[in-house]
């Protein structure tokens, strides 16, 4: 279920989260 | 300064998909479907816990300094006495989506849950679970997440004369940034594409519908995919003439008579089905809601059925998200004159309340068939034919044969409504100053909305309903969090001035 992709779908789903995690961060920023 | 071309902006993008609905339907619908479960299974741990963010910061503003902030002004007076006001909060949430998912969504978690009778569990068990589940999605964090768009909007219309706009929060709050305007616009772009495309799939769920209502009731086929193709011919007639014909008076009591209807067909199996079951039902989901609002808002079912988590809870997150510019800006229209704690707190309960009152009734009727009647809902919900569980259960009562066209009637009368609306709303957005109403692009945008609702009724999978009217909306996840921060930082500052005004 969660193992077995490949490197590259990996690092994708790594960039996409990141960017969301630094999305949620700015928006905190913005409201503060 | 002229205005944005939002009609040249969006409308090719829609054309594009409108025309590979007709030649390509099946290819469409399906790859609208693989895209949206890219992004659930992908941002699930995002979305799953931002009803828990709107139900935490409305408690907070509601009951914070900033509660007693009136909409309008200090002088505000309400519009809509408080009785009206309420009615229509009670029945913002009465559309084509409750008439069709009441009596299914219970069946659906009782059976596919991972928390459901399949799991190992027993059927008493798994029937609280059940309707738990249906209440947690269509309750109270749906009508929060509405809520905080509503309020967002309403406070810098009312306090800072902003258009009812899902940009003008942005356009205010951050209009020095220089992102501020190409933000703006990709809000505007992504609210129309998004609109045309949910109200897509609301054509589609109501066809469904309307064929297998003529086709219980005549006992004729209407279920095949011409017959299907004829009726939203014949939606599409009434609710492009209702777009462009002047007859919004009429428009308006057909929308009110579609409402009494809803609420006499709620008393009516209330009343002729097992009453005290029904209280019982809706006491007993409460306190499960009550005790299971923070455990729900971050379950990620780890290890257990992928495709269940996808299609529940995500895509209602995510649909509710996108129709949040629509319900939102309603919420927002109909409170100027309330405070902010009675706008959250109104908006949020009351809603939820009937939503509460609707699925006890529907989806609990399906579960007790299930568990000690005749199992016929169970058996159709298992074939995937959902959208006759409604006239089935109406078979299982009294007087069928008034309330089977009566409910035929309720989704043609529902789709109508909805869609002559939206068109005009889509008309006005794109309209050359986002004012008045265009005729010719309101048909323009009924056509494309018939044609991508044609691809979701040829490929009949309930999840390219779900997919191809949450799926536009999906951008609209970040919006919300760009929303609520633009609304904190507008709020604090206009507190702070106010209180240097006083000293």
């Amino acid at each position: 279920m969660y193992l077995g992709k490949t490197i590259i779908e990996n690092i994708s789903e790594t960039v996409l989260i990141t960017m969301t995690v630094i999305y949620i961060i700015w928006c905190v920023k913005l409201a503060l | 300064m002229k205005r944005t071309d939002y009609f040249l902006l969006t409308s090719p993008f829609v054309a594009v998909i409108a025309v590979i609905a007709l030649l390509y339907p099946e290819i469409l619908t399906n790859s609208i479907i693989k895209m949206t479960v890219f992004f659930y299974t992908t941002f699930d741990w995002f979305v799953v816990w931002l009803p828990l963010l709107a139900i935490v910061s409305g408690l907070y503003f509601a009951f914070s300094k900033y509660g007693k902030i009136r909409l309008g002004g200090d002088k505000a007076e309400p519009e809509y006495s408080l009785y009206s006001w309420m009615a229509m909060l009670f029945t913002a949430g009465i559309g084509v989506g409750i008439v069709f998912y009441g009596p299914i969504e219970g069946l659906w978690h009782y059976f596919q849950s991972p928390i459901g009778v399949n799991s190992g569990l027993s059927s008493a068990e798994a029937m609280e679970n059940a309707m738990a589940l249906s209440i947690w999605v269509w309750g109270v964090p749906a009508w929060a997440l509405y809520m905080t768009g509503g309020l967002v909007v309403a406070y810098f219309a009312y306090q800072h004369n902003m258009d009812f706009s899902p940009s003008a929060a942005i356009e205010k709050a951050y209009g020095k940034k220089k992102w501020s305007k190409t933000v703006s616009r990709l809000i505007v772009i992504v609210a129309i594409i998004s609109i045309a495309l949910s109200v897509s799939s609301s054509i589609a769920m109501a066809t469904t519908q309307i064929s297998s209502g003529l086709n219980i009731i005549t006992g004729k086929t209407f279920t095949g995919i011409f017959s299907k193709v004829v009726i939203l011919i014949i939606i599409f007639l009434i609710y492009t003439g209702a777009a462009i014909l002047p007859i919004k008076k009429g428009m308006k009591i057909l929308g009110d008579w579609t409402m009494y209807i809803s609420i006499g067909l709620l008393i009516f199996v209330f009343l002729t089905g097992p009453t005290h079951y029904f209280v019982s039902v809706m006491i007993n989901t409460v306190g499960r809601i009550i005790t299971q609002t923070i455990p729900f808002s971050f379950e990620m079912y780890l290890f257990r059925d992928r495709n269940w988590f996808t299609w529940y809870p995500m895509s209602y997150w995510v649909w509710w998200i996108t129709w949040t510019p629509f319900v939102g800006v309603f919420l927002a229209k109909i409170s100027k004159g309330r405070t902010i704690k009675q706008f959250i707190l109104a908006s949020v309960f009351v809603p939820a309340g009937f939503m509460i009152v609707w699925f006890s009734v529907f989806s609990g009727y399906s579960l007790v068939d299930t568990i000690e009647g005749t199992g016929v809902l169970a058996k159709i919900a298992n074939t995937g034919a959902y959208e006759g569980t409604i006239y089935n259960l109406l078979n299982l009562m009294p007087l069928s044969e008034i309330t089977k066209p009566v409910t035929v009637f309720l989704f043609i009368s529902f789709v109508v409504t909805t869609v002559t609306s939206a068109a005009i709303s889509l008309g006005i957005m794109t309209s050359h100053d986002g004012k008045s109403e265009s005729r010719t692009k309101a048909v323009v945008w009924s056509v494309f909305m018939a044609l991508i609702g044609f691809a979701v009724v040829v490929t009949g999978k309930i999840e390219g309903i779900k997919a191809v009217g949450s799926f536009a909306g999906f951008p609209f996840v970040y919006i919300f969090l760009l929303w609520i921060a633009a609304f904190i930082k507008q709020i604090r500052k206009d507190s702070e001035n106010k209180i240097k005004e006083g000293e």
